[in-house]
Formats: structure tokens, sequence, C-alpha cells
């Protein structure tokens, strides 16, 4: 099917992830110029606004304009009459399954993106057509069920293959590396050393650093995923990504380059209220909030672009003496169709919990409950959702039996609740629209999607602000 | 004046990391104060060697915020030498043997298994989750006369149901050469054959035990405590073809 033939009474349902993986100037400007010309109606949901302050923050230039360029573009439209908006649909779930019996809807959105996770999961034979963009930013259009087949996505067989290349190379100080440009990297400093690599100081411009894979090390999942991760265009303060692939003298690759950062682990950080106020001692429960914001807004970076970050767990996220948090362990994340083989049952959706990991792929929806946990801790000065008084001997069968141990408002049964005191007392000044929202993800189980969580915390963050102005509260102070 | 005056830090778990229970039964009996090659009693290697352990596993910011550790000597008679605390609370103080006295191994882990009882109930009163605990054993010798044997066929079968039902996890280590590796080598059914260490070189051991530590509360299988030695066997793959 052609683009030209999309026209008449047609409403497009436009997701960002559309928006953000168009790279080339002349397919943005085919996709535009066909709506305005056709008059065609395009519905964005508020979604698209939170993805849109996300990617204005990005480091590449190129996405920033194209992001500025769509915000137009919807200006546009709507001078034009023809941009529809729907106040309360944020999640993609709820338009899918609302519009997707309609012949005269075409949802637009990018391959790897949450949108087409939805499509396959819930159009039931669809009469709807689609405007995919592919991984080369190129736009495919489908027609009802093709789109189901068009939005799918398989785990790469060929990485299940047991074993790792064997490479002659011996990481230390002074030895030198080179790009695939040819660019000569040399190796300083030993920094760290971990079970996969050791990071070295390198004189890579820009406050670099490089990783080289201990000797058998390297399997073809990660040199597949380093190799795609080159690829991918992720430049984002406090993400910590595999730029460069560097490579032996003798032309075999032995790591990558990434970013230099510098923080505290959060996981030292937000372990208990005196760690916090020993990091952050004029931090109050604003700044929590600030924090959760900006780490679910990177992650969500991430997401647009089609990765999912898979091992979502304290030890992976540092937070720098400004209070911006940083994520890095990034080497192991799911792109495209390479999973991420690893994970920690606490942050892991309890539908994956036994699963070997390196033999699926992860879904954004599980990706959410790993938000959805990492939220909470951090909110919560560190304890988990379903730690709990008496409880089991596993969290895992917490977390799958749903016991959530505080009650949905401000009364009731704390009798569950781990140490009665202070997490009483912070739980009691939660306000109770975020009391219900997170009683409704870990004891009725539903899923949010990471956008929606970002809309919620700055809902948070107002009632704060503006409690603030009234009185002075004691909403503002965590603990004494 | 204000609802969180009565409040107090102490209000909230000091952390919240999974706990990782290690009791230690260390012998204390008067053959530990044999003369050692390198000069120095079997006592003398064992506190200089747990010392240098307890600083290694201090500075390990995981390890101080989730290992719990109990000490119980045993020479004569079992002694809680340290209760169970926070390794984060705790700095070393020498052990000293009980001059010409037996080891009555069973007796001392039996007390440590009750130790590690009462600790999971403080636990879970709590909401405090934790790892399987260890039961580190150190013995030179073995138990003698009927009543300590007896006791120690109770302490084995103890050990060996709770390592059944993956409740715990049993170091069973023999220092030097009258160590009775047989009867060490009971207190386990899931490893293949008691610790042999040599005297002069606890070090190494102790190494073993807190890189250990490291690892299963960095999220590692516990597998890793079992085969030691097992290195994965890699499989060697063309790179041509993938590049």
């Amino acid at each position: 099917m052609n683009i030209s033939e999309l026209k008449g009474r047609m409403l497009f349902v436009m997701d960002f992830s559309a928006v953000v993986n168009i790279n080339s100037q002349e397919t943005w400007e085919k996709l535009t110029d066909h709506i305005i010309a056709n008059e065609i109606n395009v519905f964005v949901s508020k979604e698209f606004y939170e993805n849109y302050e996300v990617i204005i923050k990005s480091l590449h230039e190129e996405q920033k304009k194209i992001a500025i360029k769509a915000i137009n573009f919807l200006q546009k439209l709507d001078q034009n009459k023809l941009l529809v908006t729907k106040a309360d649909i944020t999640s993609c779930v709820e338009i899918v399954e609302k519009l997707c019996h309609n012949p005269n809807v075409c949802f637009v959105y990018y391959s790897d993106s949450e949108f087409a996770e939805a499509v396959v999961a819930s159009a039931q034979n669809p009469e709807c057509k689609a405007i995919i963009i592919d991984e080369e930013g190129k736009i495919g259009v489908y027609n009802k069920n093709e789109i189901i087949e068009a939005s799918k996505r398989d785990i790469d067989q060929s990485v299940m293959v047991q074993g790792a290349f064997s490479i002659d190379f011996e990481a230390k100080e002074g030895v030198r590396v080179l790009t695939s440009a040819g660019k000569v990297v040399t190796l300083q400093k030993f920094i760290a050393r971990g079970g996969e690599g050791a990071v070295y100081d390198c004189d890579y411009p820009g406050n670099y650093v490089v990783k080289i894979y201990h000797k058998g090390q390297l399997t073809p999942l990660r040199l597949k995923k380093i190799l795609l991760m080159e690829k991918k265009q992720v430049s984002y303060k406090g993400l910590c990504w595999p730029e460069k692939v560097v490579y032996s003298e003798k032309g075999k690759p032995v790591g990558f380059i990434m970013k230099k950062v510098s923080g505290k682990n959060i996981s030292t950080v937000f372990d208990g209220s005196d760690q916090i106020i020993k990091a952050f001692p004029n931090w109050k429960k604003q700044d929590l909030v600030d924090f959760s914001i900006k780490l679910l807004q990177k992650i969500q970076y991430l997401h647009l672009l089609g990765i999912m970050v898979g091992d979502l767990r304290f030890k992976n996220i540092l937070v720098s003496p400004d209070g911006e948090p940083c994520l890095v362990d990034l080497d192991s994340c799911q792109v495209k169709d390479l999973p991420c083989p690893i994970g920690f049952p606490d942050f892991t959706a309890p539908e994956l919990h036994g699963v070997e990991l390196k033999k699926v792929l992860r879904t954004f929806e599980t990706e959410s409950y790993a938000c959805a946990v990492l939220m909470f801790k951090i909110l919560y000065c560190g304890i988990h959702p379903y730690d709990q008084r008496n409880g089991a001997d596993t969290i895992e069968e917490e977390m799958q039996a749903l016991s959530f141990p505080y009650p949905e408002t401000s009364y009731g049964d704390f009798s569950r609740i781990p140490m009665i005191g202070g997490y009483e007392y912070l739980w009691k000044n939660t306000p109770n629209q975020f009391q219900k929202f997170i009683y409704d993800i870990f004891k009725n189980g539903t899923r949010y999607t990471v956008s929606e969580m970002i809309l919620m915390l700055k809902t948070y963050k107002k009632f704060i602000e503006s409690k603030k102005r009234l009185i002075p509260s004691v909403d503002e102070f965590i603990f004494d | 004046m204000s609802i969180y005056e009565n409040l107090s830090a102490g209000d909230f778990a000091k952390t919240t990391r999974k706990r990782l229970p290690i009791c230690f039964c260390l012998d204390a009996s008067g053959s530990m104060e044999a003369p050692t090659a390198s000069g120095k009693t079997r006592m003398q290697e064992l506190n200089e060697a747990f010392e240098k352990f307890i600083r290694t596993m201090k500075s390990n910011d995981d390890v101080n915020s989730s290992a719990d550790i109990a000490i119980i000597t045993f020479g004569g008679q079992p002694y809680i030498s340290k209760p169970f605390g926070p390794i984060s609370d705790y700095y070393y103080s020498r052990i000293n043997t009980v001059p010409r006295s037996f080891t009555p191994l069973g007796e001392a882990i039996q007390v440590a298994l009750k130790l590690f009882e009462i600790r999971k109930i403080a636990y879970r009163e709590k909401g405090i989750k934790y790892f399987q605990p260890w039961l580190v054993v150190i013995t030179d010798g073995e138990p003698e006369g009927a009543e300590a044997l007896e006791n120690m066929n109770i302490a084995i079968q103890q050990t060996v149901e709770l390592e059944r039902n993956n409740k715990l996890v049993v170091f069973n280590i023999g220092i030097g050469s009258d160590a009775n590796l047989a009867m060490l080598q009971r207190l386990s059914v899931k490893r293949d054959a008691p610790i042999k260490v040599d005297e002069t070189n606890l070090d190494e051991l102790f190494s073993f035990l807190s890189s250990s530590s490291e690892s299963i509360i960095g999220g590692e299988n516990q597998d890793i405590l079992y085969g030691a030695n097992e290195l994965p066997t890699g499989t060697e793959i063309n790179l041509d073809s993938w590049i």
C-alpha cells in the first residue's frame, strides 16, 4: 500500500515514536505535506506532549530539531482545524482498542515502540491502517491484519549460541585501540573491574572511558549488540551509552567507549533515611519526586528509540552531586531483537520470574513494572513495595501474590508494613490521589506506562508546591 | 507542635537491603595452641586471617550494608563470643583458646542453628528479607567422647535437613592434618568434600569467603558457593562470520 492511497475523511493517530525515528527531512515533509494537502485529521494523546518534553532535552541536535518541527506541525494543524485531542486519553492500549476497527483510522508509529506492542497485544482483527517507520527511518504503509505482522518482534535466534570469541588482546595502560573510523584511542589509567570486563580512562576527546571485555567474555550477543548500539543515536545527559566500538590493532573487536560519569550509587544513597540525609542534607520530598521524574524521562528517551534497559535496578543508577540521575551498565540493554539476559527478581515483573531471560524479549509493559518499583523505592527511602513484616520467605512470592502491605488510604491496617513508625508516616503523608495510584499498581497489578507515571509524579510535584505557598507543611519534610 | 516530633531516623530501617546472616563456629580447643610451620600457633594464624577478613568485608560497601555476623567459639563448651549483629557495627576482637579443652563441635553447631532461627524470626517480624544463612565451621580436630559424638550426630541431622530444604549453606572447613575430614563431610550433602585448609594459608580461605559473600549479595547464583573451582568451559566461536 502507498501513502498516496490514504485520503478522504481520515484520522491519523500520531505516536511520538514516529517523530523521533523518521531520520530524514524528506520523509518528514512527505508525511506532513500529505496530511495537510489531503486535509487529514490528526490525533495526539497527552503522551505526545510528554514525549516532546523528553526529546527536547536530548543532546542530539537532529532529534531536538525534529521534535520542534513536530510541535510546529501540530500548531499548523490546529490553525487548519485538523488537530484533534481528547484530554483524558493517555495510553496507547486504550487508543488501539478504541480505534482499530475504524477503516478511516491510520496509526503512525515506529516499529520498535510501545505503540507497536499495544497493536500486537490489543488489536483484534483490525480494520484500520498503519504507517510504520522502520529501523532505517523509512515509511511503510499497511492495511488491516498486515499491521499486526509488521509490528511483531521476534528474538534473534542466532545469538542463542553458546560460547564466546577468542580474541588475542591484552588490556592495560598504554595499549592502543581503534574506532571503526580508524581513530586511535589510547588506554590510560585503570578504573574498575567487573565480571565482564574492565574500564579504563582514555584519550578520546570529550571525557570518555573505554570498557574492554575480559578474555572469553565477548559473546555473539554482546558483539551484535554493541555494533547495533553504535548505530543508535543515543545522546542524553545521564545516559552512559556505548557510543563507539573499539578494535585491537589486528582489527578484532574488543570493547567500546562511553562517557565518563561520576556520582554515588543510589543503592547506597536511597537506603534508609539516614543515608539520604547524609548525601543530600537539604533534600525534601519534592527533590525525591524530581529525581524520579528525571530518571523516568531518561528511561523514556531510550524507549522512544526502541531500546529497553532490561536490567533496571538501583545498582545501575548513580546520582551526581547536583541530584541528576545517571544510568550505567547500558551495554546489556535490549535493542531490536537482541535480548537483555540479566535481571534482578526485585525489579522484574512477576510473569518473568523463573523465565530464562536470555531466551525472551522484554516488553515495554515489563519495563514499566521495573520503573514503578524504582519510583516507589526512591520515594520511600529505599524500601521495596512488597517488603513486609511476617511475609513470605522470598520477595518473588510477595510480588506474585500482589500482597501490597499498605492500605489504599491513610486509614487502615498498617500491621504488615515494615517497621511501623517512619514508613507509616511516609504513607500517611502521601497525597491521597498518589496513594490510590500506587495501590492500583502494586495491589491491583495495573500496569501504567512510563509517561503516565511521569504525569502522575508531576501532579504530585504540583501538589507539594501548592501546599508550600499556603502554610509551611509537614509534607515538605521527609523525616526528623 | 509538629506531628513528626516523635519520629526519629530509628523509626526507619537503617538499611533496606537483603541481609546475609553468617555464623562462624571457630575451634578454640586446646589443640589450637599447636605451633605451625610459620612459628605461630594455629590460633594466632586464625586470629590474623580473621581480622583481615573482617576488614575486607567491611571495606566493601555492599557487604558492609548487608552482612550480619555471629561468632561461636568452642573449647570445652560452646560460647557465644558475638551474638548476631550487622558487620558494620562489629569490630574484631581476639579469640582465645581454652587451654587443654576438648572440641564440642556438635553442641556449637546446634547453638549456631538456634541463633539462626531466632534471627530469622526477628527479620520476619520487621519485614526484612534475607539470603540463605551461612554456617562457617572451622575446626582442627574432632569431637571426642560419647556425649560429644552424640551431639555431633544431632547437629549433622539438623544441618543436612536444612540444606535439603534450601535453608542453609554449610562451609565445613578443616585446618591442618589432624582435622577429621570424614566427619566434617557429613555436615553437608551439597558440598562434595569438606574444605581442607593448610594452617598457614588461611588467607586464601577467607578470601574465598569474602568474595563469595560479595557475589551472593550482588545477585549471583548459590552454585558458586559449592563449585568454587569450576570455571565456565568456554566454547570458542569463530569471529569471521560475525563481523
